[in-house]
């Protein structure tokens, strides 16, 4: 086999690693990111709960600790999804901080609703569905 | 991204099919595999560059499954006939033995004007001394004549001819290669001496090309020499 030969079967193993690496990585994504966002959306839900039956103390901690959780995974997701959608959760974790300053149930219970939707979304968009991909 | 990876696998086989449907004509130069690749890389990397929005990844991850497929490809065509076949298709001969087989002009949907057209470009004016013509997978069309209507060679005539040898370029726009002059077998008392015949200097010399039989090029920097 001369030189130029071997190197075009280097590059096909290059495109076979390469492939790999998109498919197997890409998969990980999906999963790790619809894994991560179903965690933030029960949490959420759960202090949506919480402060509709006025636990106020639950419902504070869901919060705190839903919006921990988010800005930990931010950078990642920045990565990955559309920045429009991202800046639309932190506005409305921005919204969910003020009503939960002001203990207003409903709203809190609203935004609540709304924030864990927007988040399901994200961990949805990057799921391999048939509806996705078309 | 496992999206972004999908979905170019389908957009890059779509768009294989789409331009293989479309025929050689509208092809050129390029293989079909190879112009979708470009068609596809220009406006991918456009994608991340115009909205800041967007993540680069989203860019990256097709332009790098674009490419990987593209040498997984290239080299499935070089390893399967049939799947070369299948990518490139195969030559059409539009002329046989000089006639104009217009079954296959229609299957390839070049009309005679434009058969005609190509041989001009291939300087053939009269299409009745073509004995041959093929469209290559590439969309180019190769061209044949009878062997009476090609001019004589030296061989045909038994005429002696000069060796021909590529010319090695010492000076160019007054820049001397000191690797070329070697490569040449010259020195630069050679160089100076030539350059003396000219009454010239290196800073004055536009180009100066030697052969292996020796015979010099020089040209001046300014016009006219």
């Amino acid at each position: 086999m001369d030189r130029k030969e071997s190197r075009k079967l280097n590059r096909e193993w290059i495109g076979i690693l390469l492939l790999g690496v998109l498919l197997v990585s890409g998969i990980g994504v999906s999963v790790l990111t619809h894994r991560q966002s179903s965690t933030l959306a029960g949490t959420l839900d759960a202090a949506a709960g919480a402060a509709l039956s006025e636990d106020w103390e639950t419902a504070a901690q869901g919060y705190a600790s839903a919006r921990q959780d988010w800005q930990k995974r931010w950078k990642l997701l920045a990565v990955l999804a559309d920045h429009a959608a991202l800046e639309e959760i932190d506005d409305l974790f921005t919204q969910l901080g003020v009503h939960s300053a002001a203990r207003d149930r409903r709203e809190f219970a609203v935004i609540c609703a709304q924030l864990a939707g927007r988040i399901r979304q994200l961990g949805q968009h990057q799921q391999l569905t048939w509806w996705n991909l078309l | 991204m496992i999206l972004s990876f999908f979905r170019t696998v389908i957009v890059y086989f779509v768009l294989i099919a789409t331009v293989r449907l479309m025929g050689k004509r509208q092809i050129g130069q390029l293989e079909a595999s190879e112009f979708v690749v470009a068609m596809l890389v220009a406006d991918l990397a456009a994608i991340p560059l115009q909205n800041n929005g967007i993540s680069l990844l989203s860019g990256l991850v097709p332009i790098l499954a674009v490419v990987s497929l593209e040498l997984l490809l290239s080299f499935l065509i070089m390893k399967s006939v049939v799947f070369r076949k299948f990518l490139c298709g195969k030559p059409v001969i539009l002329i046989d033995n000089g006639k104009i087989l217009t079954d296959n002009l229609r299957r390839t949907r070049v009309t005679l004007d434009e058969l005609v057209g190509h041989l001009r470009q291939k300087d053939v004016l009269d299409i009745s001394t073509v004995q041959y013509a093929i469209l290559e997978t590439d969309g180019n069309l190769s061209v044949f004549p009878y062997l009476q209507e090609l001019p004589p060679t030296a061989r045909d005539t038994g005429t002696e001819v000069p060796e021909q040898s590529l010319p090695i370029t010492i000076i160019a726009d007054g820049v001397l290669s000191r690797e070329d002059l070697i490569r040449a077998g010259k020195n630069e008392v050679w160089l100076r001496k030539t350059l003396g015949k000219y009454k010239a200097r290196q800073d004055t010399t536009l180009l100066l090309t030697v052969d292996r039989s020796d015979a010099v090029t020089w040209i001046g920097k300014k016009a006219g020499n």
